[in-house]
């Protein structure tokens, strides 16, 4: 499937983040392909954004009074300024499930720019929800799964939350 | 202690905002290099060629937003305005046809790699490769020679920025 990747919010605060979020992904691509040149594969990223995850995961955890509590989490993940940045999409929110659609991403757009190939974004895309994994695994209440994405030529990219029994 | 002063004074919503997106992108950026170091890769052999890569792409995007390439003073209203004249607290000391000078009081860079807890000599390590983007968006436009001074990384009150028309 061919991406489509339109963004429908504009305005000056928007635009002047996302332009940062596509020199961070224009970065990461120079890197891995960098690196790549010099015998090096893709693990040393992977690894980086999944630390760069941790940070952000362990910081939301003790942010929260109750970090089992998948509602809660709700209140603060993807309400800032990300929301109009990615265009999400809250598609289900329950004490068990926590179900975001993202419409559009800055680094898809900025990769498809680069003409790196669709496979490629779709992998760059993969490493870079290294990220999402790490605030995921931050919180052992909740097991965080990335459905289909707009890298691989969905309309969406499915970030899903649900609540797991801990207590056994 | 540090030797390094890096004092925001701006706090509008929006600039606070594009600051943290750059302190992310500055954290990002820091991993990578960790990562790849911790691999054996030198960072000078591979991030400086990236981040200048980077550079000549976002020189290009530059590139297109000028009627006439060779004119610094059309550079000067295309470069270093708007939101990230106030991101990074720029005070313009010269803009003609000549001289593009800019002086910046903060660098969100330098915050994230300090709130890292990363020694003054790596941020300065840092800083001179994430100029290599500069170095970059500079080399699309060879009728001016860009210098960099001065900078906050290295304990100095400002960032020196010089574009100057080659004669």
């Amino acid at each position: 499937m061919k991406i489509t990747n339109k963004p429908t919010i504009n305005n000056v605060c928007v635009f002047g983040l996302r332009e940062i979020s596509g020199r961070r992904a224009s970065t990461i691509a120079l890197m891995i392909e960098e690196a790549k040149e010099l015998g090096l594969d893709e693990s040393f990223a992977r690894r980086a954004i999944y630390r760069y995850g941790e940070f952000f995961g362990k910081a939301f955890f003790e942010k929260l009074n109750d970090p089992t509590d998948l509602e809660e989490f709700t209140k603060y993940f993807g309400t800032d300024h990300n929301r109009d940045i990615y265009e999400m999409e809250t598609v289900e929110a329950t004490k068990d499930r926590l179900h975001i659609d993202f419409h559009y991403c800055p680094y898809v757009e900025q990769w498809a720019k680069m003409g790196i190939p669709q496979e490629e974004i779709a992998n760059l895309c993969d490493i870079a929800m290294e990220g999402d994994r790490a605030i995921g695994d931050a919180f052992p209440a909740f097991k965080f799964t990335l459905g289909n994405t707009i890298a691989q030529g969905h309309p969406v990219c499915e970030l899903l939350f649900e609540k797991v029994d801990i207590t056994e | 202690m540090s030797k390094i002063t890096n004092e925001p004074k701006n706090d509008e919503q929006i600039v606070v905002e594009v600051r943290n997106a750059i302190e992310h992108r500055a954290t990002w950026m820091y991993l990578l290099l960790d990562e790849a170091r911790k691999r054996g890769l030198d960072w000078d052999d591979f991030a400086r060629a990236a981040i200048n890569r980077m550079g000549c792409i976002h020189g290009k995007n530059f590139q297109s937003m000028v009627d006439d390439k060779s004119s610094l003073k059309e550079f000067s209203e295309v470069f270093g305005v708007g939101t990230g004249r106030k991101v990074f607290e720029m005070d313009v000391l010269e803009a003609d046809e000549e001289k593009y000078y800019l002086d910046f009081h903060y660098c969100p860079l330098v915050s994230a790699w300090q709130k890292l807890g990363l020694p003054d000599e790596e941020i300065e390590k840092l800083c001179d490769i994430a100029m290599d983007g500069d170095r970059g968006i500079a080399s699309q436009f060879p009728d001016y020679e860009f210098t960099l001074g001065d900078t906050i990384a290295e304990g100095h009150p400002a960032c020196q920025i010089r574009f100057d028309k080659k004669k």
